[in-house]
Parts: structure tokens; C-alpha cells; sequence
């Protein structure tokens, strides 16, 4: 079976490596694959453009949705996945430094999974990046549409 | 009633009564008075006539009486059938006898036995007249005739009939000039009226009224069509104000909403994109500990510490400016709002988080008001979450939330005994990034108490504070004050905590 694949879609390289080194730290099993904008995300999500050669076993177990981001917002993002029937049940957390709660309301309202605020302090981002990894690769039980 | 009735006639028909009653008037009166003269002058032509025929009867009887011819005054008398209005007819000699006399026969009366006229009189409609016959001042006798009247009234009938059919005549010729002639004016009015309606009717006011005469009416219409020009000015002066009004609010509108909009944006971006260099300081700073920490020395850790606190103040700070403009731009939802509860939940968590700290709480049951319940909550928070702060060095901390009935509101107020302020400084207490403490005694971002006075002013309250150094302090706030004015500056804090005297128990209490 291969690693469980996570897709991040974030913006700022600097949030990207602190991500990629809470989950690292974190110790949860799994690739990740990067995307650096909306449009970059739908194109991995449905195998578009830079994408096409993917298949359906590289769907992502969940995504770590980034809100603010170039050419499209995570909210639109979430909308397209939400409205495709191949993605319409990946999990999706929104994964943010906005503690809006209009950002929230319009989060949940596009179908997030979870609101995420990403915290100052490293080591309390880690413990959260931990729990996420537990709570959706582990505890978390999904329909099995897009695993072979 | 009579003038009632006359009130519903219209200006014509007023005009018209009038002019028929003063008419009908003057012409009854002038028949009447006619009349009277009429028969007066008639009635005494006929006496006149009858006296002349007596004194003729007389002086012919004369010589007859003298020499007691009766057959002679029996044809003088019977002469007198030729008039037929003469019904008796009498002659007497000086002792009253009667010589000679004609009766017609439809009259009864007789020659009476003494008449004892001095010289006439009128009696039931008929003419009694007695003339003496005399000769060389020695009275002889008397004719006495008996006259019917009835050609006077014959007259007085036909003249009456006459008057009438001329009154009748005058009083129609009368009435169709007037109903001619009382155009001139009752027209003008008229159609004052209908301009007048019509205005009212349509509100346009751009109509006038027709001048057609220089009299009180025409006048009238000047001051009508001037009165009109007038109300016609103001308006054009109103709806230009209110244009230049609206247009100034639009303007207005627009701006507050392009600032609010901006301000959204601007706290919208600081919530987003502020956050993330400092959460790349702090990251980037462990991770350099983590992974070089070992080629550190202990300087370059201070450092390191250093710049992650700083961090960590940064996101204090950023979280507290936003909690702050947050709370001006939230629309209010105001609901009854347990205050007792919520000052509970407060200490709670706060116990909860420190609960290796004791502290002897009080607070008041039952304080409930109107608030938007996530604002009040941030105040409680915010109040006693201080007290909780600045009685950490206390031996024997003591915390009490409670309320002051005053006549006219409530007044909260939250109390501690731990480090109080100076209370020179009392106004800079409310202002954003106002600290009276350093971060070595007390922690803080100088923020709080800035979000918990523009919570207290936008519930249409006050907030002050009564404190002495080292003996505690004691927060006051109100809501739903009766003329506040929701004036937000400092004064109005300052200017309320003069105007509010603390009761006894209080002023012992702030120790």
C-alpha cells in the first residue's frame, strides 16, 4: 500500500517548509505534494494541465487548505472540489492564519471538514498538525471511491 | 337655526336672500305707508265733499226750516238720493225735532234723536256728520247725514291690488339685476374658490387666481396669488435644500462606507497577512534552536529567546488590535444577558487555567441586562481577568462583582485589593496601548481595557475607576444610560466618574 498522500495548498514557501517540518515532526506516515496556488490546486485535484499524468490513486487523503492565496481563494477552491463528484467527499481542512469569523462562516458554508488557525508558537502548530494527521489519516473513516 | 340655514347657502345665494329681503321689505313698507296715506287722503276727500253737500243741504233749508215748509225739506233731502253713498239723511229744527229725512232702504239706522257731533266722526264704517243751520249767528237746526264709507275701501282695495302687482313687478326686475349684477361679485370669489381647491386638490402650486377687480376682492387675490408665489419659493427652497442634503449625506454615506470598507480590508489583511512573518520568525527561531542549537553559545540562545517573545507579543498584540476593531464594527445583538453567569464562567476559566491560585470571589446573583452577550462577555473577561492579573501577588486575593442601584440606572462594578494604579493616571486607562504598569510587574498589551470602554459606550454606558496604589481598584461601568449622548472620547469617562459619587460602602470598599 502506498504512503497516504496529502496535498498542501499554500502560498508562502516559509509557512509551506514550517508545515512540511510540523508534519514531518509530527511523525505521521504519509507524502505530501505542494501546490502554491487556487488555480495550481484545482488543476492537481482534477488532473488538469501540469497534472494530467496523475491517476486516481494520487488523490490526496485530505487537503490542508490555505485561504488566502494567489489567482483563486481557498473558499473557491473548496467550492470546485465540493461541486465535482470525484472530489466532493475528500476531506478538506482549511488551514489558516485568519481567525475571521467571516472567513469561518464562508468556510464552512463551502463544506470544510475543519477550521484550522494556524498558531505563532511552532511547537503548539506541531501538536495541532499531529492531531490532524491522526484524526484524518487514522481515526477518521472515509469512503473508499478513490483508493484502489 | 336661522343663521345656521344661512350659512349653507352659497356666496349667489346670500347674496340674492339678501337683496330679496331688503327688497321685500322696503316694498311692504312703502305699500303699507301708500296705503295709509292713500286711505287717509281718500276717506277725507269724501268727508270734504259730504261736509259741502251738508252746508249746501243747510243754508237751502234755511228759509224751509224758518217757515216750517216740511214739504220743501222733503225734496232738499230727497234730493240727496242722487248720491249714493248718502244713506241717511236727516233735518232737525233747533229743538231736535226731525223736520224731514231719507232712509235707503238696505240701512237701518234712523235719524238718531240727538246727535250731539260736534262736527264728524267715524263710526263702523260709516261717515257721521252733523252741519247747523243757522242764520245770523242763531241756530236754526241741523242736517245730519250718514255717509257709507265703502267706496273708500273699494279704493283702498284696487290701490292695494295695484301696489301689490307694481311690488310684485319692482321685486322681480329687482332680482333679475341682482342675480345679474352679483356676478361682479361673486365671480371673482368663485373662482378664487375653485383655484383655491384645485391647489389643494393637485398640490400645484404653480397656479394663480384671476385679478378682476381693484376692490377688497381683488386684494384678496393678490394676497392669495402672492401667498401662493410664496409657498411656491419655499418649496423650490426645500427640495433644493433636501437635494443638497441627500446629495451631502450620499456623499457622506459613501465615504463612511469606503472607510469602513478600508478599515475592513486593512484589519482583514492584518488578520492574514501580518500573522504569517511572524509566525516565520518564531517557526524559523525554534527550528534554529532545534536543529543548531548545539552550535550555539548562551548569548546567541538570549537572543533567540528574545526574538521569539517578541514574536509572541507581536501575535499578542495583532490579536488584541483586531479584537478591538472587531467590536466597533460588529452590528449589536442585544438580548437579556446574565451578567452573574457570565462573571462566573469568567473566574472559572481563569481559575481553571491557574489553578494553583486561590482567590476568595464574590459575586452578586441575578444581575441581568440588555447587552449583546458576546461583547459583555469580553468585558467580564476583560475586568476580571485584570483583577485576576493584578492581585497575582496578593496573600489573600479577593475578587467581587456586584451592583449599585442608583435613582435613575445600575451601576456594576468589578473590585480587587491587588496592585491598583495611580490615579493621576485615570485617563489614559481607556486608551489603546495605554499601559500603567510595565510588562516586568504585569504583562499586557494596553488593549483591553480600550475594547471594554468601546463596548461599554456602544451599549450607551460608562466606564471609570476608582483606585489607591497597592490597595486594590475598583472598576464602574453602567449600561443603557438614560442621555447618554454615546460620545466615545475620554471626557465623557472622565467627566461621568465627577459626576458619580460612590456610596460609603464603595469608598471602603476601593481599599
Amino acid at each position: 500500500m502506498p504512503p497516504l498522500k496529502i496535498l498542501l495548498v499554500e502560498d508562502n514557501p516559509d509557512d509551506e517548509a514550517l508545515a512540511l517540518r510540523a508534519l514531518k515532526k509530527s511523525e505521521i506516515v504519509s507524502s505530501v505534494d505542494v501546490v502554491r496556488d487556487g488555480q495550481e490546486a484545482l488543476d492537481y485535484m482534477f488532473h488538469k494541465g501540469a497534472y494530467q499524468s496523475l491517476n486516481q490513486t494520487d488523490t490526496p487523503c485530505v487537503v490542508l487548505l490555505d485561504i488566502q492565496l494567489p489567482k483563486m481563494n481557498g473558499i473557491d477552491v473548496l467550492r470546485n472540489i465540493r461541486n465535482n463528484e470525484k472530489t466532493a467527499l475528500i476531506p478538506v481542512v482549511l488551514l489558516t492564519s485568519s481567525d475571521e469569523e467571516r472567513d469561518m462562516l464562508d468556510g464552512y458554508k463551502a463544506g470544510a471538514n475543519s477550521y484550522i488557525n494556524k498558531p505563532v508558537d511552532f511547537n503548539a502548530f506541531v501538536e495541532q498538525i499531529k492531531m490532524l494527521g491522526n484524526y484524518w489519516l487514522g481515526v477518521n473513516k472515509t469512503p473508499h471511491i478513490h483508493h484502489a | 337655526m336661522k343663521s345656521r340655514l344661512f350659512r349653507k347657502f352659497s356666496l349667489k345665494g346670500k347674496i340674492m336672500l339678501l337683496v330679496s329681503i331688503v327688497t321685500l321689505t322696503v316694498l311692504t313698507l312703502m305699500t303699507g305707508l301708500l296705503i295709509a296715506y292713500e286711505s287717509y287722503t281718500f276717506r277725507e276727500g269724501v268727508r270734504k265733499n259730504i261736509t259741502t253737500t251738508a252746508k249746501i243741504v243747510a243754508e237751502r233749508s234755511k228759509s224751509a226750516v224758518l217757515f216750517r215748509d216740511d214739504s220743501a225739506l222733503k225734496d232738499t233731502v230727497n234730493a240727496l238720493r242722487s248720491n249714493e253713498s248718502i244713506l241717511l239723511a236727516c233735518i232737525y229744527d233747533a229743538d231736535v225735532n226731525v223736520l224731514a229725512f231719507f232712509n235707503r232702504e238696505a240701512h237701518t239706522n234712523h235719524c238718531p234723536r240727538r246727535p250731539h257731533l260736534t262736527t264728524y266722526k267715524y263710526q263702523n264704517g260709516l261717515l257721521l256728520l252733523e252741519e247747523n243751520i243757522s242764520l245770523n249767528d242763531e241756530l236754526l237746526g241741523a242736517v245730519y247725514l250718514e255717509v257709507s264709507l265703502i267706496d273708500v275701501s273699494t279704493h283702498i282695495q284696487n290701490y292695494l291690488l295695484f301696489t301689490s302687482i307694481v311690488g310684485v313687478i319692482v321685486f322681480v326686475i329687482v332680482y333679475l339685476l341682482t342675480s345679474v349684477l352679483q356676478n361682479q361679485i361673486s365671480a371673482p370669489l368663485v373662482q378664487l374658490k375653485v383655484v383655491a381647491k384645485r391647489i389643494a386638490k393637485n398640490r400645484d402650486y404653480s397656479l394663480r387666481a384671476e385679478q378682476s377687480s381693484r376692490d377688497e376682492i381683488g386684494e384678496l387675490v393678490d394676497a392669495f396669488n402672492q401667498m401662493l408665489q410664496e409657498i411656491q419659493n419655499q418649496n423650490a427652497m426645500i427640495v433644493e435644500n433636501s437635494e443638497t442634503l441627500e446629495a451631502e449625506i450620499n456623499e457622506r454615506t459613501r465615504e463612511l462606507k469606503n472607510t469602513n470598507a478600508e478599515l475592513e480590508a486593512f484589519s482583514y489583511s492584518v488578520s492574514h497577512d501580518l500573522r504569517a512573518p511572524i509566525r516565520a520568525i518564531v517557526g524559523f527561531t525554534q527550528a534554529l534552536v532545534e536543529d543548531c542549537g548545539e552550535q550555539l553559545d548562551d548569548i546567541a540562545l538570549d537572543h533567540i529567546s528574545r526574538v521569539t517573545t517578541a514574536g509572541h507579543k507581536m501575535d499578542e498584540l495583532i490579536t488584541s488590535l483586531l479584537h478591538l476593531s472587531r467590536v466597533t464594527r460588529k452590528a449589536l445583538n442585544e438580548q437579556p444577558v446574565d451578567l452573574s453567569a457570565l462573571a462566573a464562567e469568567s473566574l472559572k476559566s481563569l481559575a481553571d487555567a491557574n489553578p494553583d491560585r486561590k482567590a476568595q470571589i464574590t459575586i452578586q446573583h441575578g444581575m441581568t441586562d440588555i447587552g449583546d452577550i458576546k461583547l459583555l462577555r469580553v468585558v467580564m473577561d476583560n475586568l476580571l481577568g485584570n483583577a485576576w492579573k493584578y492581585t497575582q501577588k496578593e496573600k489573600q486575593p479577593v475578587i467581587e462583582f456586584g451592583r449599585i442601584q442608583e435613582t435613575t440606572t445600575t451601576v456594576y462594578f468589578v473590585r480587587d485589593n491587588g496592585a491598583g494604579f495611580d490615579m493621576n493616571y485615570k485617563d489614559r486607562l481607556f486608551t489603546a496601548f495605554q499601559r500603567l504598569h510595565t510588562d516586568d510587574e504585569f504583562e499586557g498589551t494596553g488593549i483591553g481595557l480600550a475594547t471594554v470602554a468601546r463596548i461599554i459606550h456602544r451599549h450607551h454606558g460608562d466606564i471609570w475607576a476608582t483606585s489607591t496604589t497597592g490597595e486594590g481598584s475598583t472598576f464602574f461601568f453602567t449600561l443603557h444610560q438614560q442621555g447618554h449622548n454615546a460620545n466615545q472620547n475620554n471626557a465623557k469617562t472622565t467627566s461621568a466618574q465627577t459626576a458619580f459619587t460612590p456610596s460609603p460602602r464603595l469608598q471602603d470598599g476601593a481599599s
